[in-house]
């Protein structure tokens, strides 16, 4: 079966099914991630203006999105960041095709912007880095939530957020290097053991 | 390989986000290593299938209905592959951080009955019809000239694959069928 029989609508529904169940168990293959970042380096390239438009979210919650998942990852000494390595769009892709993912996100994207609106009069996005940097410090950790209930709800969007960021980042070629994982590549010849280190 | 869900358990303990995030991922990347663990079966009189005297299928014919439990034999086995799994770990240098209980419904991390099985047994083979269904050559005690070839004769569930176990079986039944067959005995 080649990737082009199998419709972009299948594995999209395959990784939102394996990224919910969420046991190790679970785990989907990473085939189909790859798909999913190889569907965007595609359009991508199609594109005349080299750019992916987003399947669900307007293009402000878009916007929202690209400054959140740059703070959950952002580019250090050793990689480029969750935005650079395409989390934003594959994000996107899976809730384009999962109504529980929009209903996560899309109800999340709304709750951070009013909630900002009640605190700086602004959206997310228009906010000041500091005052970004304010609402996640008190969204990104559940121990807030738990000493302001109204804060529950932005606490359990971050946390999927994040964890969904991380799926992106980490199955993309950007993160797979930033692990430095070097497998699934063959040997021309088996050198042997490398050597065992004194042990301590 | 890096995959989808793998920092899940790193974004709940941690939290936060960041370039500390980021850090963390690198670093516990690669350090943890699972096992699973493959037991033996035993028959005991708890576990075993009838037919439903409630419920049919869609052409009429009643189903079957399946009665489970786990035993001491079963138990002990999973205790012990917690003990060597740990034993693994600590002689390595690590640390075991199983989640598993020793009490609840799945002591000793076992599995749901029937999660994690080959389908073997139901027509066990033996020397007592009182007991058992077939005889050594998966004949049946009843019934002369029936056999049962596939993975019903096995007595336990065993942890290897059935596959090799079946043919061997099937092939020493043929044989005994035909030798037999000749003698006119069938």
């Amino acid at each position: 079966m080649s990737a082009h029989s199998v419709t972009r609508r299948d594995i999209l529904k395959t990784l939102a099914m394996g990224a919910v169940g969420g046991s190790v168990l679970q785990v989907i293959p990473a085939k189909a991630a790859e798909f999913v970042h190889q569907a965007v380096r595609k359009e991508k390239a199609a594109s005349p203006a080299g750019k992916y438009a987003p399947k669900y979210f307007s293009a402000h919650q878009y916007e929202t999105l690209n400054l959140l998942c740059d703070a959950i990852i952002p580019k250090d000494d050793h990689s480029g960041g969750a935005v650079e390595a395409g989390a934003p769009e594959f994000i996107d892709l899976l809730t384009s095709e999962n109504e529980k993912y929009q209903l996560r996100l899309g109800g999340g994207l709304v709750w951070l912007d009013s909630f900002c609106a009640d605190r700086y009069a602004k959206s997310f996005v228009e906010c000041a880095p500091e005052q970004r940097k304010e609402v996640l410090d008190l969204i990104a950790y559940r121990k807030n939530a738990k000493k302001d209930a109204a804060l529950s709800q932005g606490v359990a969007f971050f946390a999927f957020l994040r964890k969904m960021t991380c799926d992106g980042f980490y199955t993309s070629k950007i993160g797979i290097a930033d692990l430095q994982y070097i497998g699934n590549t063959s040997l021309r010849e088996f050198p042997g053991c490398p050597p065992v280190p004194e042990h301590g | 390989m890096p995959h989808v869900g793998m920092f899940d358990g790193l974004c709940h303990r941690e939290e936060g986000y960041g370039a500390a995030l980021k850090q963390r991922a690198r670093k516990v990347y690669g350090t943890t290593i699972g096992f699973s663990g493959r037991g033996e079966m035993i028959p005991n009189p708890d576990t075993y299938c009838e037919i439903d005297p409630d419920v049919v299928d869609q052409w009429g014919i009643p189903v079957l209905r399946f009665h489970f439990k786990w035993t001491d034999y079963e138990l002990r086995q999973a205790q012990d592959m917690q003990q060597t799994f740990r034993a693994i770990v600590e002689a390595a240098g690590g640390e075991y951080r199983t989640k598993t209980r020793i009490d609840g419904p799945y002591p000793f991390g076992i599995q749901a009955g029937g999660k994690i099985i080959h389908e073997v047994g139901t027509a066990r083979m033996g020397a007592d019809p009182k007991t058992s269904v077939l005889n050594g050559y998966c004949q049946a005690h009843d019934v002369k000239n029936l056999f049962v070839t596939d993975g019903a004769p096995l007595v336990t569930n065993p942890d290897k694959n059935p596959t090799l176990t079946i043919m061997a079986l099937s092939w020493r039944a043929s044989e005994y069928l035909l030798a037999e067959a000749q003698k006119g005995n069938l």
